[in-house]
């Protein structure tokens, strides 16, 4: 699952989750394949970026930093944080979400399953009931 | 290094960034009036558009996202009467007046934005009333290092200085050059000299200290997570690298659960695409 800036969809991209306007109602549904038509709609009305299934793009060449050169930042951000609950809670819950967001940038996030309703993905441990 | 300035003289620098040259008088009318006043709403409409610059700084602002009527708002009036008073007038005294993109703190205006939608984000998730004041609030949290940054160079570079020879946080920076006074303290001045309600000058002023907030410390705290958050997701730059400490007191004052901020993460992250980013130029 990739998620890609709107100039950059092709048609015969399938979306992979659905997207909705601002105002909640759903545009295009997971599992559309995508026409001219559509991406064009989905321009005008100012969406900037979608998730579509596999990883189309190759976005290696775009600048940026690496998901280990975010992962370095963010240790070094949380440098003077205290060694307590909440921190360390923090820490795992802002490393996942890093890890994620960049798993979806590269493509390397995992599809969700088809014909099944799109679920948001959640962590492995268990952070607070 | 040592303390550069005594707070006394901190204090007065400040004082004198209430009537620069630069701020458009209009401002300065619309910072005397209070809301009990008897002007009516139409009135204070037509003096803020008679400044068209301005009126059109506000007008960009009012319909970004992070006030829930993007592209809707086409007059000061129907700003006024949306948003409200304390919203436009924060509004004007921020990005309406100073200019946050000539501040040497460079990454302070994307910063503000970030902070400004993230609060907003967070104020619709627990349900509060008046989300685009605290929308406000955030938009104005680091005031204090714009004006630093603008109207007093010479020690926000010091400060600047400091803060990347010794690696320690521009706050921490702050407090060994200014005589333990930081940006919180200076825009508490601006704050009080301009007649911000409670909501917006308790986060400005407490956001680092979230449990000190006594007027408003739901909205505080909302600031002080939004602060935390958008850092972390590293979008513009408040001054120094680091991600403060979350209090869980503050976490208790939103009656949210760590748990809570795995999608609140994600939903944010989506907001910050959806702003400007011409913004930013």
């Amino acid at each position: 699952m990739q998620r890609i800036p709107v100039n950059m969809l092709r048609e015969g991209m399938v979306v992979a989750r659905p997207v909705a306007n601002d105002n909640g109602i759903i545009l295009v549904n997971s599992g559309a394949e995508l026409t001219s038509r559509m991406i064009e709609r989905l321009q005008n009305i100012g969406i900037r970026k979608i998730l579509v299934r596999g990883s189309p793009v190759d976005m290696s060449y775009v600048e940026g930093k690496t998901l280990a050169e975010k992962i370095s930042d963010m240790e070094y951000g949380l440098k003077f944080s205290p060694d307590n609950d909440t921190m360390r809670k923090f820490r795992v819950l802002l490393k996942a979400h890093i890890i994620k967001r960049d798993n979806e940038l590269t493509g390397k996030a995992p599809d969700p399953p088809l014909d099944s309703e799109s679920h948001q993905g959640g962590l492995d441990t268990e952070i607070d009931a | 290094m040592a303390t550069i300035i005594e707070k006394a003289q901190l204090k007065a620098q400040v004082r004198r960034v209430k009537s620069l040259p630069t701020l458009p008088g209009v401002v300065n009318k619309v910072v005397m009036m209070v809301e009990t006043d008897d002007i009516p709403i139409s009135e204070i409409g037509e003096m803020i558009s008679s400044d068209q610059v301005l009126a059109s700084k506000i007008l960009k602002i009012v319909n970004s996202p992070f006030y829930g009527f993007p592209g809707r708002i086409a007059t000061i009036n129907h700003a006024l009467v949306l948003l409200g008073f304390n919203v436009v007038k924060g509004i004007m005294l921020s990005a309406g007046t100073i200019d946050f993109q000539s501040a040497i703190l460079s990454g302070l205006w994307p910063h503000s934005l970030g902070v400004a939608t993230a609060a907003h984000r967070i104020a619709l998730t627990i349900g509060m009333e008046d989300p685009e004041e605290v929308s406000t609030a955030g938009l104005l949290h680091d005031l204090g290092k714009v004006v630093l940054g603008t109207e007093m160079r010479d020690l926000c570079k010091d400060v600047m200085d400091v803060c990347r020879q010794e690696q320690i946080s521009f706050y921490e920076a702050e407090r060994k050059c200014l005589d333990n006074q930081t940006h919180c303290d200076i825009a508490g001045w601006l704050a009080e000299m301009w007649n911000l309600p409670p909501r917006l000058r308790d986060p400005i002023v407490f956001h680092h200290h979230p449990t000190l907030a006594r007027s408003a410390p739901q909205a505080t705290a909302v600031i002080h997570l939004a602060d935390i958050l958008i850092r972390s997701l590293q979008f513009g730059s408040g001054g120094d690298p680091f991600i403060p400490t979350l209090r869980p007191e503050a976490m208790e004052t939103l009656g949210l659960k760590m748990g809570d901020l795995v999608p609140l993460l994600e939903v944010i992250n989506d907001d910050l695409e959806d702003l400007d980013t011409s913004d930013f130029t």
